[in-house]
């Protein structure tokens, strides 16, 4: 096979995505965890559909993001273990590519899956169809700063003691401006307003972590191979 | 209930925040300060093994 | 200046003779301080006594950002020098940083509670420094998270110089977006808005409190210095 740009490129995504579909278990886990929460806030709040309805698109929200957030720091810690970081840092590609590859990869094939389960529980919980097509918008995009935000947490903590506990401490207050924005997108629909402008500001920080993140990660994946 | 107690010219509130708030700093400042008595007494007994 | 002080040894003798008097002044100011923000102020027409947090809330919040902003520069420097005595300051300033960010968010709830009727709000300032408060907490936790402690000093700084980002918009927050918090009243272009005789204990305080954290980072560096030199002693044992 010759060695050029677009072959590294097609391994790659070959590689990611067979550790993934190894590690099934992994989504498997994502999903119980969302069904979980599902069932649970309507016991714990009451039945009545009136308390329903306010907090109805939260609770969708929060089964996905606490769902998300456990498998977020482990991009690189198994790559990390069996010392493919190492060869990824020599090889001729940057590492910023690389890792912007496996972000992509870890978005595609993670995280966007979980949108089908979108209207599913939304269905569950009596949200309007209008709602749940924006849902969907604001999740797939919303998810893929998500994943830059990880993987900048989970290159920090490389070669921790245990980095369970120090990564959603990092994780959320990088990830308050993709919740309000996103709130924002929903809010408008609800009272009829335009929820493009929450939507365009809701791609600009996507955009922003998309220049920022690889780099930072990349810095930082360097500082923990060279200890 | 707080504004029913009163504490002579100002309320609970002033005091509340006047004494938390200085008492942690003096509690940090005498922990700080217990790390450095600390700190020095190891290195001087590092320091004397060393010598011998 | 700066190379000639980033020697740790040059450094202590440099502060051996100023120490002392930072402590008394810091001490001074703050007790002179007190007792005008508790005796010697007046009234507010609004607040009446419980304008008399804002002598401490104030104080509190101003330095809670500016250390964060310090051990930010701090990290910048330790990034791209690589000196390890500025990454020995930024670690002795993140735990005061630490606790003035809770004090600030313990008094201004003290301050909301008789002011808006409620502890807390989820307004754009209190919620941007209860992120700062978590940021302190990210960088103590990830400074110590590794099995060799020096590890962690490069991912801290970099988490510092991301966290920065926050700064700005505890600033502007209550600018840009009408709250329930009160708009800045000191720093404007227009000159102070406060009246007179209010600006005067803040001013002291204010000089109390940056006395006192010099004092406390003092003696935090001190520490982690000497900790560097018990490490550098054990190796040369073995």
């Amino acid at each position: 096979m010759k060695i050029n740009f677009k072959n590294i490129l097609i391994a790659l995504i070959e590689k990611e995505f067979k550790s993934y579909l190894r590690s099934i278990n992994n989504f498997m886990n994502m999903i119980v965890f969302m069904i979980a929460i599902i069932i649970l806030f309507p016991l714990t709040v009451g039945p009545s559909e009136e308390k329903l309805t306010l907090v109805s698109n939260a609770i969708v929200w929060i089964a996905l993001i606490v769902s998300i957030i456990p498998t977020l720091d482990k991009i690189y810690i198994s790559d990390f273990k069996n010392g493919w970081l190492e060869q990824y840092y020599y090889s001729p590609l940057l590492l910023e590519i690389i890792i912007l590859i496996k972000c992509f990869v870890f978005w595609f094939f993670l995280i966007i899956p979980l949108t089908i389960f979108i209207p599913i529980f939304s269905i569950l919980l009596n949200i309007p169809f209008l709602i749940i097509f924006w849902n969907i918008i604001i999740f797939a995009i919303g998810s893929l700063g998500f994943c830059l935000i990880g993987s900048i947490c989970s290159s920090l903590t490389l070669g921790t003691k245990s980095n369970n506990l120090i990564s959603p401490l990092l994780i959320l207050p990088l990830a308050i401006p993709i919740f309000i924005f996103g709130n924002g997108v929903v809010e408008a629909v609800k009272s009829n307003y335009d929820p493009l402008p929450n939507l365009y500001l809701l791609i600009t920080v996507c955009l922003i972590l998309l220049i920022i993140s690889p780099l930072i990660s990349a810095y930082s994946i360097k500082i923990a191979l060279t200890k | 209930m707080f504004d029913v107690l009163d504490f002579g010219k100002y309320n609970l509130y002033i005091w509340l925040s006047y004494s938390i708030s200085f008492t942690s700093i003096l509690i940090y400042f005498i922990i700080i300060n217990a790390r450095y008595k600390k700190a020095s007494n190891l290195l001087k007994s590092l320091k004397n093994k060393n010598s011998k | 200046m700066i190379n000639y002080l980033a020697n740790p040894n040059r450094f202590l003798n440099f502060i051996k003779p100023i120490e002392f008097s930072i402590g008394v002044f810091s001490f001074l100011f703050i007790f002179i301080g007190l007792y005008l923000s508790l005796f010697n102020s007046p009234e507010d027409y609004q607040q009446g006594d419980t304008v008399r947090i804002m002598y401490i809330h104030v104080p509190f919040a101003w330095f809670a950002s500016f250390l964060y902003f310090s051990i930010s520069i701090a990290s910048i420097f330790f990034l791209i020098w690589k000196h390890p005595f500025a990454d020995i300051i930024a670690r002795s300033i993140a735990p005061l940083g630490l606790i003035f960010s809770i004090l600030t968010i313990l008094t201004g709830s003290l301050w909301g509670k008789p002011m808006w009727g409620t502890w807390w709000v989820w307004d754009a300032r209190l919620t941007s420094m209860l992120i700062l408060c978590i940021f302190y907490f990210a960088y103590i936790g990830i400074s110590n998270a590794f099995p060799r402690k020096i590890d962690g000093s490069k991912p801290a700084a970099i988490l510092a110089i991301v966290g920065m980002v926050n700064l700005p918009i505890i600033k502007f927050s209550v600018d840009w977006w009408n709250t329930l918090h009160q708009p800045a009243s000191i720093i404007r272009f227009d000159g102070p808005s406060i009246n007179q005789e209010m600006l005067l204990p803040l001013v002291i305080m204010l000089l109390g409190f940056l006395f006192m954290s010099i004092f406390i980072i003092l003696i935090n560096i001190k520490t982690n210095l000497i900790y560097k030199k018990y490490q550098s002693e054990i190796l040369k044992l073995g």
